[in-house]
């Protein structure tokens, strides 16, 4: 298990450097995407702005805090972006092309070499509009956070990773098992959609939902309750429901892959 | 003739793909439902009947409305346009009988058909259902069509410009997805331009983005400022004004560009 563990993250570092290497053979192209992604991730930003000076907002956020929490948000869609931007893309060729096959003979878990596969550099752009935001939004608030808070934010990431891992094995569970997905994709982001606003905008059977069963409320919400030192002990659930969410997509992955009739050539 | 089988070919591959226009379907109700929550959580906490001139079912429809908008006027103009000239495919469409110009149109008007028969009716029907629009008429709704049609030719020009872009850049991606942002964020494809800035407004009211998403929601939402003939008929003129610019701009920029088209590949 350490071993697969070591050798999946060995994995991960070379494709990482491999898609870097490609990145930096089109670099004007590169240097074009990234900027019009800082330019892409400001407008949910300034929505929020928007909605904040010509109106009272939401309940419970003023913009100083509202800007903390799309800061995190953007950091959390440029991590994911960076760290699984292109399992997808991935999953799609190696099916329909029959390659697929191929990773089940291979050493380590066919998943684990689909999840590792995912590093994209095009996810810096969030990256750094989400790093600025958040310290803008730390001035503004002067937001002196203690080790304890810091951890409990660092944690809701790494909780978030974990439920993004869940969600990205479903998508790859569809994949092999559908072959064409089409617009599936789509629909999943829909719905992962609901995680970027602060949970206080649904009705209350819904945050419930969003810390438990379906916890996206861990990418954006909690950290920034974290930080700004208002974090309740129900947000706990949100944390079990990541792993929850992972270890039940790993079980219909193994149920399905057993399954697995091939597919393309 | 080539408009008929273009439509037709359009709706078959749409059929082949029918699971993805279901999933299609399902997806949009999910925005309206984040919307609706969104919305009536502003409008509870400030406490008012109506923010910036709209009602609460107002600023739902709005938003239902850029997705209208959108199943309207998508086409991938810039994106075939680009390859064409990238991959130098360009200089065999220049062997065929029909310029290039109308064949694309066509293709991006068949492509739309089938997206308002097979996304915006149901979609409309789907959304009623949920959150009914009590300021929705035959007239109105027939009004909004013919707005739709005209931002259509908008954004098909400006797509069609984008596209010849690749003449002089070859990767023109940056600056499609650039052009995309600012119709969005200057046009009122994300929320009413009335909530910006007097001085953004000013910036909006010089580019033609606002005649493709904002006005046409507006005669949509059957608004005071735009329900009479003669205001409804001052944003055709005006939608018109900009196409008729738009196609001499193409037409000019063609002429210009293909003197020192040079084809390689194919």
């Amino acid at each position: 298990m350490t071993a697969n563990i070591t050798g999946l993250l060995k994995l991960y570092y070379w494709n990482m450097k491999l898609s870097v290497s490609r990145s930096m053979a089109y670099r004007f192209d590169f240097v074009i995407g990234v900027l019009t992604s800082i330019l892409f991730s400001g407008t949910a930003p300034f929505l929020q702005y928007i909605f904040f000076t010509q109106t009272k907002g939401y309940p419970g956020w003023n913009l100083d805090q509202i800007m903390l929490f799309q800061g995190l948000l953007l950091l959390w869609l440029g991590l994911r972006q960076t760290l699984f931007g292109n399992v997808m893309n991935v999953a799609h060729g190696l099916v329909r092309k029959g390659d697929f096959d191929r990773l089940l003979v291979k050493p380590y878990p066919p998943l684990g070499v689909l999840l590792c596969s995912g590093f994209n550099l095009k996810g810096i752009g969030s990256l750094i509009s989400g790093c600025v935001l958040t310290g803008y939004a730390f001035a503004r608030l002067d937001l002196v956070p203690g080790p304890a808070e810091v951890l409990l934010a660092l944690a809701s990431f790494a909780c978030s990773i974990v439920l993004y891992m869940g969600v990205m094995t479903l998508l790859c569970t569809m994949v092999i098992m559908l072959v064409q997905v089409g617009r599936l994709e789509e629909l999943v982001e829909r719905l992962l959609g609901f995680g970027d606003y602060p949970i206080n905008i649904y009705p209350k059977l819904l945050q419930k939902l969003f810390l438990t069963v379906f916890p996206f409320a861990i990418w954006a919400y909690v950290p920034s309750q974290a930080l700004l030192d208002r974090l309740g002990s129900d947000n706990a659930t949100a944390a079990v429901g990541c792993f929850a969410v992972f270890a039940i997509s790993v079980w219909i992955w193994n149920r399905s892959l057993n399954r697995y009739t091939s597919a393309g050539g | 003739m080539f408009f008929l089988k273009a439509v037709q070919t359009n709706i078959k591959q749409f059929m082949q793909y029918r699971n993805s226009f279901l999933i299609s379907i399902a997806i949009h109700p999910f925005i309206l439902l984040v919307n609706i929550f969104l919305y009536r959580s502003i409008f509870a906490h400030n406490g008012t009947e109506e923010i910036k001139g709209y009602t609460l079912s107002e600023m739902i429809w709005y938003t239902a409305g850029i997705t209208f908008v959108w199943i309207f006027i998508w086409n991938f103009a810039e994106r075939r346009i680009s390859d064409y000239i990238v991959t130098g495919d360009l200089s065999i469409h220049l062997l065929k009988p029909i310029n290039i110009f109308w064949f694309e149109l066509y293709s991006a008007v068949a492509l739309r058909i089938t997206g308002i028969l097979l996304e915006f009716v149901p979609d409309l029907i789907i959304y009623s259902l949920i959150y009914p629009p009590d300021f929705l008429t035959a007239l109105s709704l027939l009004k909004f069509v013919v707005v739709c049609i005209m931002s259509f030719c908008l954004f098909f020009l400006i797509n069609y410009l984008i596209g010849m872009t690749a003449f002089a850049l070859k990767s023109n991606s940056g600056l499609n997805e650039f052009v995309y942002i600012s119709m969005n964020l200057l046009g009122g494809g994300l929320i009413p331009l009335d909530f910006y800035p007097a001085w953004l407004q000013r910036v909006c009211d010089f580019l033609p983005f606002k005649y493709i998403f904002y006005y046409p929601i507006q005669v949509f939402l059957n608004k005071d400022s735009v329900s009479s003939w003669g205001s409804w008929g001052e944003i055709v003129l005006a939608q018109l004004a900009w196409i008729i610019g738009g196609f001499v701009l193409c037409h000019l920029l063609w002429k210009v560009a293909i003197r020192k088209f040079c084809a390689v590949g194919g």
